[in-house]
């Protein structure tokens, strides 16, 4: 079943003298339960699909829906609303509020949905243990390396059960192993939490585990293939 | 699919605020001592001028003309003894009687010419008794030379107004003027002692006669020109006003020190104006400081309040946050100022500053004592404290505003 169906997206960027035209009529469709990565050189448009795939800036044309919902129809606080309630977010890198710790950082999404604190820690300790680090539960992002920064922002993205996350190149600050290491452990919660995700990336090894593979060039789809 | 809002986060927000204000412990701990010293600077000059204003009309209204006057109602434009009334014992009474009301000194004042050998000069006559005025106006403490009236029928003289006159204790004065209605005035008095006042004017010209022999030589037997009031404090005397003018009769009338000397309302009411002008400068060194720092923290948090943004925060709550901090390092800054200035000014109220050289000698000339006189007037600190506040709730409008117009979209700066 289709959770997101994008038609005819259009980006145009106007801020320097020569417009940009960084998504040139994408249409794609991603069901639920997904894999996906989205993949291509640097300024194909990755980020800009996934930001406005995510509501966090709107296309020049085109429709993005979710579900039934049109998401760059809704107002700014709607769209804010929609984000917390059907979205997770994992961004290249300081994912995490700085002065929270570890847990905090997974628990405060679960505190904006007003989830009491007894279903909160249950949850935490839940996503801590699947992203392997449970020791680190009190620590501030700062102790924590560049790969267990991404872990507990997985964990984050996944607190209050999203329809799926949009992952803008989780790996790219990561080492190889820790990339590894990341992707092995969203590919477990794709499956046991259902969670779809797409995730953009342009290193080949993290690509080899996506089950579906859209490439983009110049803004455009180039091939999307499907394992 | 619905999208609800949630009203969720709130402990969050207080909890990132409260850790975000120690996140830079030292910016936070300057910007707040930016606003302590602004706290206790401001009520130090406040106190300061409300120091030297109470001074002033303390000199005036304490040590001279009491706070208020009773006159007869022509007086003030011609300050003749034609113009002087009789007390009734009631009216004494009843003004005694007034709450508010410590001293009601009679005087009976007008001018003579006096003269010894071949020096004449013009003089104020102004007649009082001699206890009550002492009472009043600590004016035994003034006597410079001889003694505060050993008999009944001695004069004391301003210190100059003998130096131009080549009179000293002992001496003899001869004054002649007008009395009551028209009738002419003569009399030879020994002069008791000479005073000086810090008023130069009053040491020129001011003679005093006991009230008695007053009367006797202006031939006004009881009559009086001025009752002169005095309370423990002008906003006493001010509250009994409206008692006191129903006690009047209505040839009488009630005037405040503000209407016997308007020049020195206007003195004060100018003076305020240029404080103020300092005041506003030191508000905005101030406002300017935080300013910065707030703009510094906005700049450098812009990375992660678009992250809030982009995960589910609504920019309210992002505003809220904001200004929490804010406030708590205002409300910091301002109980440190009030608690700190508390001694300052403690210590200063009770050891005013002396004034010397050049500066001093123009104070005195001009008829003041030479010191930077302190209030402790607790007004003052709390105007103070509330305007450094709402200078901070100002400068908050800034990241509040600025809350709302976040960008979800997450850079990758940092
Ligand atoms: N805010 C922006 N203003 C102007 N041009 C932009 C902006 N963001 C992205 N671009 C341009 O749009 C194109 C696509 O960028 P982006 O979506 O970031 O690609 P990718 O994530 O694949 O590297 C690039 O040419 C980039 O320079
Ligand atoms: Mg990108």
């Amino acid at each position: 079943m289709a959770i997101i169906t994008i038609k005819d997206l259009q980006k145009t960027y106007n801020s320097s003298q020569v417009p940009v035209h960084a998504l040139n009529g994408v249409d794609l469709t991603i069901d639920e339960g997904e894999f996906t990565a989205i993949v291509g050189p640097s300024g194909s448009g990755k980020t800009t699909l996934l930001n406005i795939i995510g509501g966090l800036d709107d296309p020049n044309d085109g429709q993005v829906i979710i579900n039934d919902t049109e998401i760059n129809h809704l107002s700014r606080a709607e769209k804010i609303d929609f984000r917390l309630h059907h979205i997770g977010f994992i961004f290249q890198a300081y994912n995490l509020i700085p002065v929270l710790t570890a847990r905090e950082n997974i628990e405060f999404i679960l505190e904006l949905h007003g989830i009491p604190k007894s279903k909160r820690r249950l949850r935490s300790n839940e996503l801590l243990e699947a992203v392997g680090i449970p020791e680190k539960a009190d620590i501030r992002p700062r102790q924590l390396s560049g790969g267990q920064q991404q872990r507990i922002a997985v964990a984050r993205a996944l607190a209050s059960s999203p329809r799926f996350i949009l992952a803008d190149e989780p790996t790219a600050n990561l080492d190889s192993a820790s990339a590894d290491n990341l992707l092995t452990i969203m590919e477990e919660l794709n499956k046991k939490e259902k969670t779809t995700f797409i995730f953009s990336t342009h290193d080949a090894r993290v690509v080899k585990k996506a089950r579906r593979v859209v490439t983009l060039e110049d803004g455009k789809i180039k091939s999307d293939s499907k394992k | 699919m619905t999208t609800q809002t949630t009203s969720g986060g709130f402990k969050s927000i207080v909890k990132i605020a409260w850790r975000n204000l120690w996140r830079n412990k030292k910016r936070t701990l300057i910007t707040a001592s930016s606003i302590f010293f602004g706290v206790i600077l401001s009520a130090l000059m406040g106190s300061m001028q409300e120091g030297s204003y109470q001074k002033m009309i303390e000199n005036v209204a304490r040590f001279y003309a009491g706070h208020a006057q009773i006159q007869h109602k022509d007086y003030p434009d011609n300050q003749s003894t034609n113009n002087s009334f009789v007390p009734s014992d009631s009216l004494t009474i009843k003004l005694n009687n007034t709450e508010g009301i410590d001293m009601v000194v009679p005087r009976l004042e007008s001018f003579a010419l006096a003269s010894s050998g071949n020096q004449t000069e013009g003089v104020m006559v102004l007649g009082v008794n001699p206890e009550q005025e002492d009472e009043m106006t600590e004016l035994s403490d003034k006597i410079v030379e001889g003694n505060y009236f050993d008999g009944p029928t001695q004069l004391l003289a301003g210190k100059e107004l003998a130096e131009n006159l080549g009179i000293s204790p002992g001496d003899t004065l001869v004054m002649i003027s007008q009395g009551l209605h028209g009738v002419s005035a003569f009399g030879k008095y020994p002069v008791a002692g000479l005073f000086s006042h810090p008023n130069p004017e009053l040491n020129r010209q001011l003679v005093y006669l006991p009230l008695d022999e007053a009367m006797y030589f202006f031939q006004a037997f009881d009559h009086v020109t001025s009752l002169a009031l005095v309370g423990n404090s002008q906003k006493a005397v001010n509250k009994a006003i409206p008692e006191i003018k129903q006690h009047l009769e209505q040839d009488q009338v009630l005037r405040t020190w503000q209407e016997m000397f308007p020049a020195i309302l206007q003195q004060i009411e100018s003076d305020r104006a240029t404080a103020l002008i300092m005041k506003l400068i030191l508000y905005l060194v101030i406002g300017f400081g935080i300013l910065g720092t707030v703009v510094m923290l906005m700049a450098e948090r812009q990375h992660e309040l678009s992250l809030m943004v982009a995960v589910g925060m609504h920019r309210s709550k992002l505003a809220l946050m904001l200004l929490l901090e804010i406030l708590w390092m205002g409300v910091m800054g301002v109980i440190a100022g009030f608690i700190g200035s508390l001694p300052v000014i403690a210590w200063f109220a009770s050891h005013p500053v002396p004034i010397t050289g050049q500066a001093g000698e123009w104070m005195k000339n001009i008829g003041f004592e030479p010191y930077m006189f302190f209030a402790w007037d607790v007004g003052v600190f709390l105007e103070q404290m509330l305007v450094v506040f709402v200078l901070t709730l100002l400068i908050s409008f800034y990241p509040f505003v600025r809350a709302f117009k976040i960008s979800p979209i997450v850079g990758l700066r940092n």
